[in-house]
């Protein structure tokens, strides 16, 4: 199987995230988005790869390492994350200066290709190993470890009650609008259609309830010496 | 060099729901591989959505129907409330009630309704209407705006009695004012769209 094989294969699946990361912000951050974003020109980068230059393997790592990393954590947690970020570095760098990557642009694809290769193959592992070792040993291995993660379990639970809170600070209609929208995944038009609602009024419900989340969980953190930052 | 835009609060939070196409994830995805700043708002807006989600699945509340219909869901509501056995006997007591209040001999019932033609005139010639049910306006002379016209029913002393929309018909434009007016002295005032006094009219019911 060539590789352009190997990323059409896989481009109608998506990466899993469920999990918090590390350094990850108390709630209620502002977070500021700059207007545009600047990409790298890959087909420079790739050139030198496949030169064999040290220097572009630093800058292709330092462009692409926190988000692997990002979506490893997410989808298998903490363990071997370190190794399994450089597996997919080198398997990158090493289709680059084969020449298997024959059109530069498709860079950012491929990446993604590789990191859901990974993962997908690191689930098969461990489901396998699972069902090998269920014959002679009670569950003595558990793929999701890292969601157990008494921390996680923790967060998700004040975040479930923060948001019981918040629900249960609103009105009736209110929360029917939210309910569309989060449960019912009715489009915002026709929401906003049935509700009565101008697209304004529409974000300013969804802004404030956010917002309010965002409050309670803070005083949370505070009254109680939690840190909504995983500990990584 | 390519320049790229950042992906919207709104797309992050529906790829946190998983409810974006195909095309859309891979996309936001390649995105997200090299841009901490997305990869932040993408934690923010799961952080909130997810456990809003899953808690409004817990505890679901039921939908009220279109606003168009709300009318119906509240005459619906209004209906298995009266038709509650404890409701349904006051109800029918009260209708009694109003029916031996209206017809009892010596009382004189209202008839169902009266018509009044009213021109805008100064002076003290106040065209007048014995008491009804419901009255039927008609403003013979009322300007054409071009919009329709807003119509106040205002006592002697200045207080709102009837509020309601008017409707051109032959001979002037038209307003029902569906409740019993007290004997007494009123003004009839009209207003365009934008809420100017157009024209203001003076009649008296009489006892």
């Amino acid at each position: 199987m060539t590789q352009t094989s190997v990323v059409n294969d896989l481009v109608n699946t998506r990466l899993v995230r469920s999990q918090a990361m590390p350094d990850e912000p108390a709630f209620g951050a502002e977070k500021e988005r700059p207007e545009s974003f600047r990409i790298t020109d890959w087909s420079e980068i790739v050139a030198r790869i496949r030169d064999g230059d040290p220097a572009a393997m630093e800058e292709l790592y330092a462009i692409f390492a926190k988000g692997i990393r990002y979506f490893l954590l997410r989808n298998l947690g903490s363990e071997d994350l370190d190794d399994r970020v450089h597996d997919c570095f080198v398997i990158v760098t090493e289709s680059i200066r084969k020449g298997d990557l024959r059109d530069p642009a498709r860079l950012m694809g491929y990446v993604r290709t590789v990191v859901k290769r990974q993962i997908a193959a690191s689930i098969e592992t461990a489901v396998t190993k699972r069902r090998s070792q269920v014959e002679y040993e009670e569950s003595l291995f558990r793929i999701t470890d890292w969601k157990d993660d008494p921390e996680q379990s923790l967060l998700a639970r004040q975040r479930a009650e923060i948001a019981r809170k918040v629900l249960t600070g609103i009105s009736t209609r209110d929360r029917e609008i939210l309910q569309r929208f989060y449960v019912d995944e009715q489009p915002q038009e026709q929401i906003c259609d049935e509700m009565g609602l101008t697209y304004n009024q529409f974000r300013l419900l969804k802004s404030r309830a956010k917002a309010r989340f965002g409050d309670m969980g803070k005083r949370l953190a505070k009254g109680m010496g939690v840190s909504f930052r995983h500990a990584g | 060099m390519d320049k790229t835009f950042h992906e919207s609060d709104e797309r992050l939070e529906l790829y946190a729901l998983d409810r974006l196409s195909d095309s859309d994830v891979i996309r936001i995805e390649e995105h997200l591989l090299i841009c901490d700043s997305c990869r932040d708002r993408l934690d923010d807006a799961a952080n909130f959505a997810v456990p809003l989600r899953d808690e409004l699945r817990k505890n679901p509340v039921p939908h009220r129907s279109r606003q168009s219909s709300g009318v119906m869901d509240w005459l619906r509501g209004q209906f298995q409330t009266w038709a509650k056995p404890q409701f349904a006997l006051t109800g029918a007591l009260a209708m009694v009630l109003i029916g031996v209040a209206i017809f009892r001999p010596g009382n004189s019932p209202l008839v169902p309704l009266a018509t009044l033609q009213l021109t805008a005139m100064r002076g003290a010639d106040v065209k007048s209407v014995g008491p009804a049910r419901e009255l039927d306006l008609t403003f013979g002379d009322a300007p054409v705006t071009g919009g329709a016209l807003n119509v106040e029913i205002v006592d002697a002393g200045g207080g709102p009695v009837w509020q309601g929309a008017s409707r051109p018909e032959a001979g002037g434009i038209h307003a029902r004012i569906a409740k019993a007016l007290p004997p007494g002295d009123y003004f009839a005032r009209l207003y365009d769209s934008p809420g100017h006094l157009v024209h203001e009219y003076a009649f008296r019911v009489k006892g």
